[in-house]
């Protein structure tokens, strides 16, 4: 006859020698509730080898009874998901150490650029202070303050000065152009919207771009999920619509 | 020790590996040579008898001694880190200090760059408006100076509040562990984020231990990151790993039954000294118990090591 059969999930390893805590699940049905009622039981499992480890998926076999509470040994490992656990580990580790390694990096870049802005701002106010004491000053001293002042402008490419353009680009003034460019797709979002969904050539280059192949290829997309793909791509002020008003 | 309790779900298994080092360390004799009665020439039959008759005694007791000690180290084996404020060498934890004391970040959020180029700008808004002229400009100058230093003052991280560098501190937390920008929820983020919210209490908890109320908070809060952490692990278990790794955690702290018990502040000296838990008489025989058991277990590794010695002859 054969032998008595189990698939189940070991939850225990460790504790006892060369055995495991298996969990198999039983299924019955319940007259009184007309449905499937679900149970499980733990089977204490022969393991010779200690090879198991929690989360592994396993067949369990029936034999001879070799203790109180052991008469099953683990037959085979089908899915060996408590393996995978120590691969993840290992993974984690040297991932952790590559972020370290980055973070590092970028404290260092945003350093850099402090140390950088601080002496553009200690040479542009070099630069006034120049420029406002030119005027008084002697025919001597001037051809000096002019050499000084060329050599700024030319160490950060100011054409002129003082300068109708800005000198330095802040976050700020960024921030006001999207919003201006936001502000001008938002009033007009239906007639682009139109245009886009038109041009076959264009929206799929927008699809492509927005979805980066994640639902697979572009034209199979539901036409309505795709305009409300190229919505979302119109309505962020960093990317360019190929399309005029 | 701090005592492991019986139910266990972890991967990594301190107990094992504990007992697997111990019996290691140990030399290639087996303990239970210490029974071995050595017949002097001319013993007697009466002698010999009694002799046989201790080591049959000495035999069981050897086994039941060793075996108790083991399973009672099993039992009792220390957590791999600790287990609400994490390894003391977890880099994420170190760094996210180091922000906060980097001198060039300023409070509020603000960034320091910005900053610099914004009070140029104004320095330069205000030349603008005056006519030329030295003195004039110095004038302007020294007074936007003065602004600027004020504004640092108001901005530098020494001044800035508790409460300002903890928003910080989570939000660095949050950076740190996000899927993808503005991420709050997924449970690597409300882990990491109640990590920096444990440390913060944990440090006030240390200058007031009568703090229940807190206490309590933070017990709730090591509680809450175990859940979310396993139920990381079921889901995803290598986001798993590579949140407790970041956070200085290990599986069996997270997969334990765990209670940041007064037992825990004894035994991690949270208050130094400063002892809560009282010794009572029966911890104390018990105490005495263990000590004397592997007392004995060491002298049953003493004198089979001699007899070892003996029987093969090497001094």
């Amino acid at each position: 006859m054969a032998r008595q059969n189990f698939v189940g999930v070991v939850i225990s390893h460790g504790k006892m020698n060369k055995t495991v805590k298996v969990r198999v699940q039983t299924q019955r049905y319940d007259t009184r509730v007309h449905k499937e009622i679900f149970g499980k039981k733990d089977y204490l499992v022969h393991d010779e080898g200690n090879l198991c480890t929690e989360g592994d998926l396993v067949r369990i076999e029936s034999i001879p009874k070799i203790s109180s509470r052991k008469y099953f040994a683990i037959a085979e490992v089908k899915l060996n998901e408590g393996q995978q656990f120590e691969k993840y580990e290992a993974l984690a580790k040297e991932r952790v150490a590559r972020d370290d390694s980055e973070r590092i990096e970028k404290f260092l870049a945003r350093r850099k650029e402090l140390d950088s802005i601080v002496t553009q701002v200690a040479d542009l106010q070099q630069l006034d202070k120049i420029s406002r004491a030119f005027p008084s000053s002697g025919e001597t001293e001037r051809a000096q303050l002019l050499e000084q002042i060329e050599e700024i402008k030319q160490k950060y490419g100011i054409p002129a000065w003082p300068s109708t353009e800005p000198v330095l680009e802040m976050k700020l003034s960024q921030d006001q152009k999207d919003l201006s460019v936001l502000e001008n797709r938002v009033a007009n979002i239906k007639v682009i919207l139109e245009k886009v969904m038109a041009d076959e050539q264009k929206k799929a280059q927008i699809l492509e771009a927005a979805t980066k192949g994640k639902y697979g290829p572009v034209d199979t997309i539901k036409p309505q999920v795709q305009k409300n793909i190229v919505r979302k791509w119109i309505l962020d002020p960093r990317n360019d619509v190929p399309v005029s008003l | 020790m701090f005592r492991i309790p019986q139910r266990f779900f972890g991967t990594t298994c301190p107990r094992l590996s504990a007992e697997t080092t111990s019996t290691v360390s140990r030399a290639s004799y087996p303990v239970k040579l210490a029974l071995k009665q050595f017949f002097p020439q001319d013993a007697t039959r009466l002698k010999k008898r009694a002799l046989r008759r201790r080591e049959l005694r000495l035999k069981s007791q050897i086994i039941r001694d060793v075996n108790n000690l083991k399973q009672h180290r099993i039992k009792n084996s220390p957590y791999l880190v600790d287990p609400v404020l994490g390894s003391a060498e977890c880099t994420f934890i170190k760094s996210m200090k180091e922000v906060l004391e980097e001198p060039n970040a300023l409070a509020f959020g603000y960034d320091r760059v910005e900053f610099e180029k914004l009070m140029y700008g104004a320095q330069k808004a205000a030349l603008d408006a005056t006519i030329g002229g030295e003195t004039v400009t110095e004038k302007v100058i020294s007074t936007e100076e003065k602004k600027k230093r004020a504004l640092m003052t108001i901005l530098h991280n020494k001044n800035s509040s508790n409460e300002d560098k903890r928003k910080r501190a989570i939000a660095f937390a949050r950076q740190e562990f996000q899927r993808f920008d503005g991420d709050t929820g997924s449970p690597e983020v409300q882990a990491a984020v109640s990590t920096v919210k444990i440390h913060w209490n944990m440090r006030n908890i240390i200058d007031a231990f009568k703090d229940k109320e807190r206490i309590q908070r933070v017990r709730q809060m090591v509680q809450g990151r175990q859940k979310m952490l396993k139920y990381l692990k079921r889901n995803n278990p290598e986001r798993y790993y590579y949140a407790i790794e970041k956070l200085g955690l290990t599986d069996d702290v997270v997969c334990n039954e765990f209670s940041m018990s007064k037992a825990y502040m004894d035994e991690y000296e949270v208050f130094g000294d400063r002892k809560q838990l009282r010794v009572t008489p029966t911890m104390k025989r018990r105490r005495e118990k263990i000590a004397d058991l592997e007392r004995r277990v060491e002298e049953y590794h003493r004198v089979a090591r001699e007899n070892y010695a003996k029987i093969n002859g090497t001094a």
